[in-house]
């Protein structure tokens, strides 16, 4: 029986499971037996065993029982049909033993019934020429033909009888009848037929499929490659590793099969001429010239088709932080290679904020970017009224595109991961009753802002559902206890465009003098001249003899026509650097106009804790990003002092007196020591170190013309003030 | 479903609603807005009774709009500047108080209308605590540099001139660009030099040049910057030991075209146009020195000007009654006028015996000084007698009148050679005799403030200008002497008359004898 065919492999794999579930089956039907009663198993292998010592007839006997015991049983019919085939079998051997050859065949002919491709198996001593075999062979003449296919093309499924044949190339032993034969395979027309099994028979059919299109096999190098006959989409290819038939061709480019993809197989193609396009992001798009007239299946020679890369490189200058490309991290790389081709937004962040910009990367391009990294501000929510225009947050970080600052709206999964490490809800910043205290705001911004890697967080809330006429930025810097507000109509572009530009105003750090104080007045012609009313002593100016009265008439040969105009060409001159001045004297008797050089010294200058035009929180993210790249210890000094200030205007007091603590300045007149020890002061007061205060303020006397704030009051004087309030109170 | 459905109707409900509420909303928005721009419209020209009915009828029939707030806050600033009503304005000031987007407002008006009404000690810190209200209740509004502004002058009005720098200080500090900031830096400076901390005024005026350098709504503040720079440098700075604050300007004398004589008095208005008294009327000249239409009138012995925004002078007839109160005189014509009665006891009246000087008050009344009877007499704007400001009990014959910005008023008896002091109630704080450490008068002639508070004191007699700070200590470097070989010489002047003063501190001296009035600076 070297004849059975594949088809016969799912019947034998049925029949093993049907023989492995009829044995449970038979051991459940088993137990409903008296214990006594050997089960129907135990029969059939009782009726064995009196064959095997040739006791044929107990062997039949015991046969008769299981094949009556198994038809009159509820057992699945596969479990039936397995036992049914053992007891036929051995019945008919064991019939074949008492020689009655025609009881044999009988059970034989009952057994092909069930199973037309039954052999005798590994029953050597059935072997060919045996009686047993012989009566077997005459049996199966008698019910059992054969069918042989020829199937065009080869590859075509067949299903027989509505069950798929693996092997259709290979005999199929069936019982007599008539089956129906389906053959089909993609881009060919389906076909069935019926044929009739005659038994003893050989049946031989040619099924051929009628081709209606092409197929095309794609494998690409690398995988996952978009496929496109001319703009239909076809696929995508899968992963890799490519083919077997591919594995020669990968080889001479020096590839391996893991290299390419698997295939993806387009099919119903009709016949036409196309274009192959391949495309992959950050590959170079390929496409070819396909003709697919002929209707057949396309392999293109078992070679995959390889994209190159379409990569460039981005160096990064200036500011350093941590470099993200398209949201991913790369580390503090100076340079991105292998960049792929098109727009990448390229990040880089910094403790005190964020460089974000859109490079247009080409292929094999070189691009330098310089950093200048901004304080970031992240729009965590929108409150108030739902409008339904384009997200307020949105338009605000346009707005803000050019501006010194990063406005942005981070991703819903950040906002929502920040609010929870802060334990806050949307609503907690715009909405006043929310009622945090001031420490709260304090430590939750200062969470929400580490959490999200930005310098500020904000909320923007709209007051109305059919405009955007009334809209409010609710900021904080990190750690900044007092938010700022800045209401505006968002529909109004001038009005976003004050917003923007006031949020870029930051007051200079340091003014210039020239060592005199200079007025507007009318000398007496009737005209405007800027005078000198005042000298400061062992200045440059008072060496030189320049004294009150004095009328400047040019600067550096510019001729000075108000004070402005003077105080700029002070204020743009570098410290130490020399002015030349020509003044007329203040005497009438003075006959010639006397000449003067005036060296610039730069001073500190510092923001008023009570302006209320200033943002204190806008300020606070600006002196910290200074203060990155600060180049001298005075500028240092200078933006501690501010950044102390601007955090007193928010009331984070403990923040203000550490930074006011690192100031370091000479006890001079203007801002100085003095105003440092001032507003420490009151810190310490709003603190309750009242010690220290006092302590604070005594040093801040001891500086001689200390001032709040250049050219504001004298610090003295505020001392005396403050503690005559004090003892008024 | 059956919920659902409900609220899916309810919520219909309520945009239909919400739909006709808006747009009665915006609908009574408009409406209170029209009659607001119309009554703007309509005070401008005049018509005050159409224009306060649609002031009333903005803010009692649209009460939600915004609008209406501000109706009212335009009929109470009419209630005070223009009608004098104060009780009406402080009845509306109240109302003001119900319109929350104006409520600050509400409190400045309050404390304005009792500085106009009153100004006792106990009314200036009822005011004040009123424009303190108004910031300080509100630190989130619009009023807030206002409040503190009107406060700072308030002080300074009431004498607490330390107070005062204190809150213009603050307010240059924690609002440095706002207008009234720079306001403020003007009254800072006039407070600083009255502390004779005049370093500090340069410096806070030259501030107010600097921060508001081509802001259009401060070029008023800029141009008195400039003014009162001016004056701080003339007086404090510019003379050196070998010469005078003041020079002869040659190169514009005051109209050389016009002929003065018989001048009795020379009076500068806010914009710097002279007006001169003579024999035949009153001649005026403006500031680039053009001869303006003159007014006809009989032989007026003094001129004043009411009310910086208001063409109102007036004058009267020297030496004989009746006295007359000649109205919007800077119209070229005969003015027409109010003679002005004064009660003679038991039931009669009679005319002012000797006008010989006239000032406005911050009451707005008009001060007249009556040598003859050495009383200065008080008149409402219409020119009927309101009171007897200086009794002649006070044995000074008011022969000049000058006022300051503190309402502080000075006398000049030219016999006794005295300038008495007189506080806005009439009450005599301070005499400066004839002669006293660093002054000695021979014959003043006449006497003024300049914008910073200085009393200049002119002396026919030693040909000179005497000036004093503004707490009366005179300043020793500026006492000038206009002397010349020839009697017409430049800058001489030989029985000198009357003088003014303009915004700058230019001096205008009329010289009789010359019959020239010549300008000094």
């Amino acid at each position: 029986m070297t004849g059975r065919g594949e088809f016969m492999k799912p019947w034998c794999a049925a029949l093993v499971l049907a023989i492995a579930a009829g044995a449970g089956a038979v051991a459940r039907e088993s137990a409903r037996q008296t214990p006594q009663e050997p089960t129907i198993q135990e029969r059939l292998v009782d009726g064995k065993a009196k064959a095997d010592v040739g006791n044929f007839t107990e062997a039949i006997r015991a046969f008769d029982d299981v094949i009556r015991r198994v038809n009159a049983s509820t057992l699945a019919q596969a479990a039936k049909q397995q036992l049914l085939v053992e007891a036929y079998l051995n019945r008919g051997i064991a019939n074949v033993g008492l020689n009655e050859v025609d009881a044999a065949q009988a059970d034989f002919i009952q057994l092909f019934g069930l199973n037309p491709s039954q052999t005798l198996g590994t029953l050597s001593s059935y072997a060919a020429g045996s009686k047993v075999a012989g009566a077997f062979e005459e049996a199966k003449k008698k019910v059992v033909g054969t069918l042989k296919l020829t199937v065009k093309p080869e590859d075509a499924e067949v299903l027989l009888a509505g069950v798929r044949v693996v092997d259709p190339a290979a005999p199929i032993a069936l019982a007599n009848g008539t089956y129906t034969i389906a053959a089909s395979r993609k881009s060919f027309q389906p076909t069935q037929q019926q044929v009739t099994v005659v038994a003893g028979m050989l049946l031989e059919r040619e099924i051929a499929l009628d081709r209606i299109s092409s197929t095309a096999q794609v494998v690409t190098v690398p995988a996952e490659v978009e496929v496109f006959l001319n703009d239909a989409r076809k696929g995508t290819t899968p992963a890799g590793p490519a083919p077997a038939e591919y594995t020669a061709s990968l080889a001479k480019m020096s590839l391996r099969p893991t290299d390419g993809s698997s295939r993806l197989e387009i099919t119903d193609i009709p016949a036409g001429v196309y274009k192959l396009i391949l495309k992959k992001p950050c590959y170079i798009d390929k496409e070819f010239a396909f003709d697919g007239t002929e209707l057949r299946d396309y392999t293109f020679s078992h070679a995959p088709f390889v994209l190159e890369k379409a990569v460039g490189t981005i160096r990064l200058a200036g500011d350093t932080g941590s470099v993200f490309q398209d949201g991913e991290a790369k580390g503090s790389t100076r340079v991105l290679t292998d960049v792929c081709e098109g727009a990448r937004r390229i990040e880089v962040r910094s403790p005190v904020g964020r460089f974000v910009t859109n490079v247009d990367v080409k292929r094999g391009g070189d691009v330098t970017v310089t950093a200048a990294v901004r304080p970031a501000l992240a729009m965590l929510a929108l409150t108030g009224e739902e409008y339904r225009g384009t997200d307020a947050r949105e338009r605000l970080a346009q707005a803000f595109a050019a501006s010194n600052l990063t406005v942005f709206t981070p991703s819903p999964d950040q906002i929502a991961a920040g609010m929870k490490s802060a334990d806050v809800s949307r609503g907690w910043l715009s909405t006043p009753a929310a009622g945090f205290t001031p420490k709260a705001r304090h430590d939750v911004s200062d969470r929400l802002a580490k959490s999200l890697d930005v310098q500020a967080i904000a909320e923007v809330h709209v007051k109305s559902n059919v405009s955007y006429s009334d809209v409010t930025l609710t900021f904080l810097a990190r750690g900044s206890s007092k938010a700022d507000t800045l209401a505006f109509p968002l529909d109004n572009t001038r009005a976003v465009q004050d917003l923007v530009r006031r949020l870029d105003v930051i007051p200079p750090l340091f003014h210039n003098s020239a060592g005199i104080g200079v007025a507007e007045v009318f000398d007496g012609a009737g005209a405007m001249a800027v005078v000198v009313v005042s000298v400061e002593p062992a200045s440059a100016a008072a060496q030189a003899g320049v004294a009150p009265g004095d009328v400047v008439l040019k600067i550096n040969d510019q001729p000075v026509s108000n004070a402005g105009g003077f105080l700029r060409i002070v204020a743009a001159a570098k410290d130490g650097e020399t002015l030349a001045v020509e003044m007329r004297d203040r005497s009438d008797a003075a006959k010639t106009n006397k000449r003067a050089e005036l060296k610039v010294s730069t001073r500190p200058a510092v923001i008023g804790q009570d302006d209320q035009t200033l943002i204190a929180n806008r300020l606070i993210m600006e002196y910290r990003r200074r203060l990155a790249a600060a180049r001298t210890g005075l500028e240092e000094s200078v933006l501690h002092l501010n950044l102390g200030v601007a955090l007193m205007k928010v009331e984070s007091w403990d923040d203000a007196v550490e930074e006011l603590k690192l100031v370091n300045l000479t006890a001079t007149p203007g801002v100085s020591s003095g105003t440092v020890h001032y507003l420490l002061g009151r810190c310490y007061r709003r603190l309750g170190r009242l010690a220290e205060e006092s302590a604070a303020f005594e040093q801040a006397l001891r500086v001689e013309g200390a001032q709040l704030v250049v050219n504001g009051p004298l610090i003295t004087e505020l001392i005396r003030r403050e503690r005559e309030a004090a003892r008024g109170r | 479903m059956r919920s659902h459905v409900t609220r899916r109707v309810t919520s219909k409900l309520l945009i239909l609603a919400i739909v006709p509420s808006l747009m009665a909303q915006s609908s009574a928005d408009d409406q209170a807005k029209a009659r607001y721009d119309y009554a703007r419209r309509t005070l401008m020209t005049g018509n005050y009774t159409e224009a306060l009915r649609d002031l009333d009828e903005a803010a009692s029939k649209y009460t939600t709009s915004p609008w209406a707030g501000e109706a009212l806050r335009l009929k109470v600033e009419y209630m005070l500047e223009v009608a004098r009503n104060f009780s009406q304005a402080k009845a509306d000031a109240e109302r003001l108080k119900n319109f929350p987007a104006v409520e600050p407002a509400a409190y400045i008006l309050a404390g304005r209308i009792k500085l106009a009404e009153d100004r006792s000690r106990a009314s200036i810190e009822s005011a004040i605590a009123d424009f303190h209200r108004a910031h300080d209740y509100y630190p989130e509004r619009t009023f807030v540099a206002e409040g503190r502004y009107r406060e700072g002058d308030a002080k300074r009005l009431n004498g607490q001139v330390e107070d005062a720098i204190e809150e213009f200080q603050n307010l240059a500090l924690s609002d440095p660009k706002s207008i009234w900031t720079a306001r403020a830096l003007l009254q800072l400076a006039s407070c600083l030099t009255y502390r004779n901390r005049w370093p500090e005024a340069f410096s806070a005026l030259q501030r107010l040049r600097l921060d508001f350098e081509g802001d259009a709504e401060a070029q008023p503040e800029l141009q008195s910057a400039i003014n009162l720079s001016t004056i701080l440098y003339r007086l404090y700075i510019r003379k050196p030991p070998e010469q005078t604050p003041f020079k002869y300007s040659t190169a514009k004398p005051l109209a050389p075209s016009a002929k003065f004589e018989d001048v009795s008095a020379v009076t500068l208005l806010p914009a710097d146009t002279v007006v001169v008294a003579n024999k035949t009327g009153l001649v005026m000249v403006d500031a680039d020195g053009e001869v303006l239409p003159g007014v006809r009138s009989q032989e007026p012995s003094a001129v004043a000007w009411r009310r910086p925004t208001e063409s109102y002078l007036v004058t009267f007839k020297r030496d004989s009654a009746p006295v007359f109160l000649a109205q919007r005189m800077l119209q070229a014509g005969t003015a027409p006028g109010a003679m002005l009665r004064i009660p003679e006891p038991p039931d009669k009246t009679k005319f002012v015996d000797r006008g010989s000087a006239l000032l406005h008050s911050w009451k707005r009344e008009w001060l007249v000084a009556d040598a003859g009877a050495k009383t200065i007499w008080a008149f409402n704007d219409t020119g009927e007698f309101s009171r007897t400001f200086l009794p002649s009990t006070a044995n000074v014959s008011p022969d000049r009148l000058a006022v300051n910005t503190r309402d502080e008023i000075a006398v000049l008896d030219m016999d006794r050679k005295t300038v008495t002091l007189l506080d806005r109630d009439g009450r005599s704080f301070r005499t400066i005799e004839a002669a006293g450490p660093g002054h000695k008068f021979d014959r003043p002639v006449d006497i003024a403030f300049d914008s910073l508070g200085h009393l200049y004191v002119l002396d026919r007699g030693r040909a000179n200008i005497v000036v004093f700070s503004p707490q009366l200590a005179p300043l020793p470097r500026v006492q000038t002497v206009f002397t010349g070989p020839a009697e017409r010489d430049p800058g001489a002047f030989r029985r000198a008359v009357a003088f003014g003063i303009d915004s700058r501190g230019r001096l205008f001296i009329f010289d009789d004898n010359a019959k020239r009035i010549q300008v000094y600076q």
